[in-house]
């Protein structure tokens, strides 16, 4: 392909890049996964690691129930005022719900029937008024020796609790040895609870949303992985730097530990290393650097040796520079196109690896879920007809992978100086 | 962990004793290294029989499981390999290394959750957990002798064959590519060989041999990575052992595993080397004329 003369060096290499779909498609994955990471915290309905809002009475809903708040409740105080002589003068009592109430058209009243001290209470004279918004209705502070017609009574306290579909025959009988004052509670709770968000993706075992969850996940894998990256990246390409400046025992020594790295399967170090230091964000992280680092040191050495032997290596020594400044500043610039590629590249194994770990249970803890332990828990309720808690975290897992190695794949056609065009 | 936390001290001072855990540590050391060298790894905290032997009498399992899936791997990687390295611009070998991108990205345990969920729990069609019933067939004890054992075998071995077949896969298809353009294929051609001639005897020969050591190499790391199947599917071999022990401390098992884990890769490394001096006659071990 002819690359337009008056381009620069990156804008070339972008034009590159942008030619393959894969790539582009690559680039967009990643995008958003990356912005879903950054603003996790802004997108995510709620703060899936705030377990004061996390209600586990939300646990396995299915993807699009809703989320729904604290129901509505509202106490009444009532006062009984007894006449002495019941026959003379049955009680009547009239409660209209102030404004500002949740019920506020809902009308209470209290009547006597026959002669004995047995009072009906009935909810919602009004003929506009549903007893449907009631959901449960308790009676309180009942006098001593009190009996209610229905209901179930708590096992503790004088207080009775009923259902709304009781609600019509409500009665209550009080001893006649009563005081001539005494007050009742009557608490309502109502049935339409606010509808705070819904659960897009459907919640976990605990009652998380897995939007949320699924997002802070990402995040989290993307910052370990990241991290980690980086991290091996910086030791190992020092490693592999000074292996092939000063040859000799230094080359020896990094040859060997890298040897003995590579010989055995990183899953298998990582593992072993937190199983002996534990669980923990920073303990992955130092498990992935350990097990990615001599990759880096491989490839920076390889590239070091054949660059050091080159002219400009020799110029730069003899006119007198230190060797640390012909490292880093002359060597070094000339390894960046390779690893650029592999680093790409090895943040996907890096996320793997990860989400591999806290599936086994070994990487993050259950409170701050990274998508594998996202899986893991979901895998527990696979067979029980709730495939969603571990199929979403690992669609999402399996979509920010292949992004990476989309971009990393065509990374490496348009940096490798021997394929170049 | 050992102890119950209601353990008095003397109870604590007699089980460290016992463990050899009230010596000092370099002494603990040599201990621990004068065993080895005797073949005694220690005895199982938590199973109380010899570590080695624990780890032995499930490595079987997990042998056949690696195999199997190797096995597999060869077969769906190769021969597609092959056809796409052939063919690089058709469209089914678009098609072949879609999915190959695909089978090395997939999260090795999510794709095993996946193939539970569509084969087991879906379709009903193979059993999600166990080995199944185990055959006897010469004296060798392994689930591929009973119609059971095998249907216990294919998801699991499945789900393990699937990066390695996709990575086989593209190296198939770089290498066939690679060779397929060199003069001497052009040549046989020319001669009027036949194209399944210069397909399996010319091209596959130069093809083999950077395959052959990543299929051995890879039967290590195919070990190593059957630790996640065998969690999955409850596969009762050396993986779930460490997996396990690794929850319950139980440090003996573990340094066993590790161990036979390293003898058998430098075991698989010799072989892998070993037959690469067959393959290519240009490189001759230990006869450095």
């Amino acid at each position: 392909m002819n690359l337009p003369p008056n381009k620069s060096p990156f804008q070339q290499t972008m034009l590159l890049f942008l030619e393959s779909k894969t790539a582009i498609v690559g680039l967009i994955i990643l995008t958003i996964m990356f912005g879903a990471g950054l603003l996790a915290p802004l997108l995510s309905p709620q703060d899936p690691y705030d377990l004061a809002k996390i209600d586990i009475r939300d646990g396995r809903l299915p993807p699009g129930s809703m989320k729904q708040g604290e129901a509505p409740k509202q106490i009444l105080k009532l006062e009984l005022k007894l006449p002495k002589d019941i026959a003379q003068k049955p009680l009547v009592e009239k409660i209209t719900m102030k404004e500002q109430d949740f019920l506020s058209d809902l009308q209470i009243s209290l009547n006597q029937i026959g002669s004995d001290r047995t009072y009906r209470i009935k909810f919602g004279e009004n003929p506009d008024f549903k007893l449907g918004e009631i959901a449960e209705v308790r009676l309180r502070r009942l006098p001593k020796g009190a009996k209610v017609s229905v209901g179930e009574k708590n096992k503790f306290r004088r207080e009775w609790k009923l259902q709304f579909n009781h609600l019509e025959h409500l009665a209550f009988t009080i001893p006649n040895e009563l005081k001539e004052k005494h007050k009742i509670e009557i608490v309502i709770i109502g049935a339409r609870r606010d509808q705070l968000f819904t659960f897009w993706l459907g919640s976990d075992d605990q009652g998380r949303d897995m939007l949320s969850a699924i997002l802070h996940g990402v995040r989290i894998s993307l910052i370990v992985a990241a991290s980690s990256v980086l991290i091996a990246c910086f030791f190992g390409s020092i490693a592999g730097l000074s292996a092939a400046y000063f040859g000799g025992i230094v080359s020896i020594l990094v040859m060997r530990l890298i040897d003995l790295k590579l010989s055995f399967p990183s899953i298998l170090i990582a593992m072993i290393l937190l199983a002996i230091l534990g669980k923990g964000i920073g303990n992955v992280v130092l498990a992935i650097v350990l097990a990615q680092w001599p990759l880096y040191a491989r490839l920076v050495r390889g590239v070091a040796l054949s660059e050091a032997s080159k002219e400009y290596v020799e110029a730069a020594k003899s006119l007198g520079l230190g060797s640390s400044r012909i490292m880093f500043r002359h060597i070094m610039p000339n390894c960046a196109a390779p690893l650029i590629v592999l680093a790409t590249l090895q943040v996907a194994s890096a996320i793997t690896l990860e989400a591999t770990l806290s599936f086994l249970g070994l990487g993050l803890p259950v409170t701050e879920p990274s998508l594998g332990s996202l899986i893991a828990n979901g895998f527990e309720y696979l067979l029980s007809g709730h495939p969603w808690i571990s199929i979403l975290p690992g669609f999402v897992l399996l979509l920010t992978v292949i992004g990476i190695n989309f971009v990393g794949d065509q990374l490496r056609d348009i940096l490798n100086p021997r394929l170049q065009r | 962990m050992l102890l119950p936390p209601d353990a008095d001290r003397e109870d604590i001072e007699n089980y460290s004793r016992a463990l050899g855990l009230n010596e000092p540590l370099w002494k603990q050391y040599f201990i621990f290294v004068q065993n080895i060298l005797q073949g005694d790894l220690g005895y199982s905290f938590y199973h109380e029989v010899p570590a080695l032997g624990l780890v032995l009498e499930r490595m079987p399992a997990t042998l056949e499981l690696a195999a199997t899936a190797l096995i597999l791997a060869i077969l769906m990687g190769v021969p597609l390999g092959i056809y796409a390295g052939l063919h690089p611009n058709s469209r089914f070998s678009k098609v072949i290394m879609g999915l190959s991108i695909f089978g090395v990205s997939i999260p090795n345990f999510w794709q095993g959750v996946m193939l539970i969920l569509i084969f087991s729990v879906s379709l009903h069609w193979l059993p999600s957990t166990g080995r199944g019933e185990v055959g006897v067939f010469l004296g060798i004890h392994s689930s591929i002798f009973t119609l059971d054992g095998i249907s216990h075998l294919i998801l699991p071995s499945l789900n393990l064959s699937i990066f390695y077949a996709a990575l086989l896969l593209r190296l198939t298809r770089a290498n066939v590519m690679e060779v397929a353009l060199l003069d001497y294929i052009k040549f046989a051609h020319a001669k009027g060989l036949s194209r399944s001639r210069v397909i399996f005897i010319h091209i596959l020969k130069n093809v083999g041999i950077p395959l052959i050591t990543v299929i051995g190499l890879e039967f290590g790391s195919l070990i190593a990575f059957s630790v996640i199947t065998e969690t999955i599917f409850s596969w009762p071999g050396m993986g779930k052992l460490i997996i396990d022990s690794i929850f319950l401390l139980d440090r003996p098992v573990i340094v066993s595993y590790l161990i036979i884990v390293a003898v058998l890769f430098s075991l698989i490394n010799l072989v892998v080397d070993l037959l690469y001096s067959v393959l290519d006659p240009r490189i001759s071990v230990g006869t450095a004329e």
